[in-house]
């Protein structure tokens, strides 16, 4: 039997590559093509009253959510002409974590507004599902809610489960929570676009 | 403010039904007619090196678990999970799937931040993931019961239960398998963890599935499949019913993991050792047909002392934040199997490995990754890898050998794979964030001839009408899809 030794060469390897290559870079320039809906403004510039906290499985204190969230909604907020105005974590922690429930977490934060004319709160918690293919599955809770400081009736509100999956065990609630950044953030535009696109 | 408690609706507090899952699924046209993988196993990393996979796990929370709170909560589950997926592997049916984990939990009963679990135990400290390889992994084949207390720095479990139904599922017997697996984070950024288990299969006069051992089998006789013959060939007066009876023995393995974590430095996110050893479980019998005959050999003694320790590493750095990371993994492994002095085999062998893997972000969802890996294989009793197409009696310094032990013409591999192309990640940055769609290229170099899955026909006698390939060079296309969800 013909032994048929095969042994790739450069330039043989470089032609099989080029078209996978030049088809990943067409990829590439495809995504700076995608279309983006433009977000709904506000009427005019406004202060936001911010509150965003993580509520860890115990203990008497809510804990101020990650700084990319945090980020997160700025961005949001400042893409609407909306400027987040964050209470401080020491404002909030411990009268948040008081209050069960976001109606009286939002009559809270409506009466710390100082001015601001809407209030924000997204309230998040984690909690761990189990082990799955080496990670650690989390659910995060998330419930998003934006209210007109002076018709706090006037209020929009998304309530989210986001499946999280975490690489080590030492990560907990507030990785979990940043890990869900990305969807929070999502439906927090959404919920702006509806709450903006109403309001007078 | 009357209106608000009306419009913000209560989360449900009980009677949620919620999945989680995995899965890995894709193409990976192979022009030199391999199998569908880049090479044999995921020593050389475990990306092209993996078919697919799927698996699905149902909760429901019966009452579910709230922030702030010490109530009771408990939940169920169902793991569903298998790699036979029509159109990508095998024919997609469900016999290829498996119930791997059925389980209760209830946490805050009796004892605050403790979760007791009744039913499978399987629990780790963490996973090398560019080798999906857990080595701190106990109670994977145990179903039973566990006590978890997590608080602070602090998690601890303990459990005992069953390995019986696993190990052998179909000559059951009970292993009673007792454990206990402990993690620390001794300050921020360091943890160290400890654990391990024993299997005990007590020996059971008068029943089949106990574990025996048949006196007087040699090892070389047992390897060749020429007990019985050897048998009869010494004992030539002597009749079928003469042949030794099975003596009752005990059989007793055992496990030992160690964990040590760091991390949250500067560019390093954060790095896993993990070491285990573990004694392995004994087999129970084997079969040989002597003159239109089957006897059955009881093995416990000819497979007692086979020991594995893998000790396996890994580092993930931030190089350039949001430009570019990097994963570098190491993995060692030694078997030994003190009854085997003679047959190369899977319990006789040491190997080590190394897999470097970089993403770049070119935009926050569209990344370049590379990764290389090296890998060297030794057959610690002989040859074992065929280097060359027409070595298939080849044996020691090349001599033919049909009566050897040995298998090929070298008792090394070598492997080298390097990988490249375009991850599209939705979720964002993160060499780690799935859901990943892939379209990858990949290489693979091994000393060993047609290092991969295949069909091919080996046999290099005249009647071959397909001939035979000498190839070291291997390479795939791919466009696959991973998630966790």
């Amino acid at each position: 039997m013909p032994l048929a030794a095969q042994r790739p060469t450069v330039p043989g390897l470089l032609r099989r590559g080029l078209p996978l290559l030049g088809g990943a870079l067409f990829a590439v320039s495809l995504t700076a093509c995608a279309p983006k809906t433009p977000p709904v403004r506000a009427p005019a510039p406004m202060d936001v009253a911010v509150v965003a906290l993580v509520a860890p499985a115990a203990g008497e204190a809510v804990l101020p959510a990650p700084a990319a969230l945090a980020r997160r909604v700025a961005e949001q907020l400042s893409a609407r002409d909306l400027r987040a105005r964050p209470l401080a974590p020491e404002a909030f922690a411990a009268e948040l974590g008081a209050r069960r429930g976001s109606a009286r977490r939002l009559s809270w934060l409506v009466e710390q507004a100082d001015g601001a004319p809407v209030v924000l709160l997204i309230e998040t918690a984690a909690f761990p599902y189990s082990q799955i293919e080496g990670r650690n599955r989390w659910t995060v809770n998330a419930t998003i809610t934006i209210a007109r400081a002076d018709r706090p009736e006037d209020v929009a509100v998304a309530e989210l489960t986001v499946p999280v999956i975490l690489q080590f065990l030492h990560e907990r609630e507030e990785r979990a929570v940043e890990e869900a950044t990305v969807v929070i953030e999502r439906r927090l535009a959404r919920l702006l676009d509806e709450f903006l696109a109403g309001y007078n | 403010m009357s209106l608000l408690p009306l419009l913000l609706a209560l989360p449900a507090l009980a009677g949620r039904a919620d999945v989680a899952g995995y899965l890995r699924v894709g193409t990976r046209p192979d022009f030199q007619g391999g199998g569908g993988t880049l090479g044999y196993w995921n020593l050389y990393g475990r990306l092209l090196n993996e078919g697919p996979y799927a698996a699905l796990e149902m909760r429901y929370q019966l009452l579910e678990r709230q922030p702030l709170s010490n109530d009771p909560w408990t939940s169920v589950h169902l793991r569903v999970e298998g790699g036979s997926v029509s159109r990508a592997a095998s024919n997609g049916s469900l016999g290829g799937f498996l119930v791997s984990q059925l389980y209760a939990q209830a946490g805050n009963v009796l004892v605050p931040n403790v979760t007791f679990q009744v039913g499978t135990l399987d629990r780790y400290l963490g996973d090398l993931s560019l080798y999906d390889m857990r080595p701190a992994q106990i109670f994977f084949e145990t179903v039973g019961g566990s006590a978890r207390y997590e608080r602070g720095p602090v998690d601890l479990l303990v459990g005992f239960g069953d390995s019986g139904f696993f190990l052998k599922p179909n000559a059951y017997n009970t292993i009673f398998t007792p454990g206990a697996l402990g993690r620390v984070r001794v300050v921020e950024g360091l943890e160290l963890g400890l654990g391990g288990q024993l299997r005990y299969e007590p020996a059971v006069a008068g029943n089949r599935n106990a574990p025996h051992s048949t006196p007087g089998i040699d090892y070389e006789d047992w390897v060749r499949g020429e007990v019985v013959q050897t048998f009869f060939q010494q004992n030539p007066m002597r009749r079928s019913v003469d042949f030794p009876d099975p003596v009752p023995v005990d059989a007793k393995s055992w496990k030992a993991v160690g964990y040590l974590g760091f991390g949250g430095w500067g560019p390093l996110v954060w790095n896993n050792l993990f070491a285990s050893l573990e004694r392995r479980h004994p087999e129970g019998t084997s079969t040989e047909f002597y003159e239109g005959r089957e006897f059955t050999l009881y093995t416990t003694e000819l497979t007692d002392e086979r020991d594995v320790l893998i000790v396996g590493d890994e580092v993930q750095l931030r190089v350039i934040p949001g430009r570019l990371d990097l994963v570098w993994a190491g993995l060692y492994g030694r078997h030994t199997d003190g009854d085997n002095a003679i047959a190369p085999s899977d319990h006789a062998r040491t190997y080590r490995s190394t897999v470097l893997r970089a993403q770049v972000y070119i935009t926050d969802t569209v990344h370049w990754l590379t990764e290389s890996s090296i890998a060297r294989e030794l057959s610690t009793n002989g040859n074992a890898y065929r280097e060359h197409q027409d070595s298939i009696f080849a044996n020691t310094d090349g001599r033919p050998d049909t009566r050897g032990l040995e298998y090929g013409d070298t008792n090394r591999r070598t492997t080298w794979q390097g990988k490249a192309g375009v991850v599209l990640n939705p979720l964002g940055k993160g060499i780690y964030t799935r859901p990943s769609l892939r379209f990858l290229y990949g290489v693979q170099y091994s000393n060993q001839n047609n290092a991969f899955g295949n069909s091919f026909v080996e046999t290099i006698d005249q009647f071959n009408e397909f001939g035979n390939v000498e190839r070291h060079w291997h390479q795939v296309l791919a466009i696959e899809t991973e998630a966790w969800f």
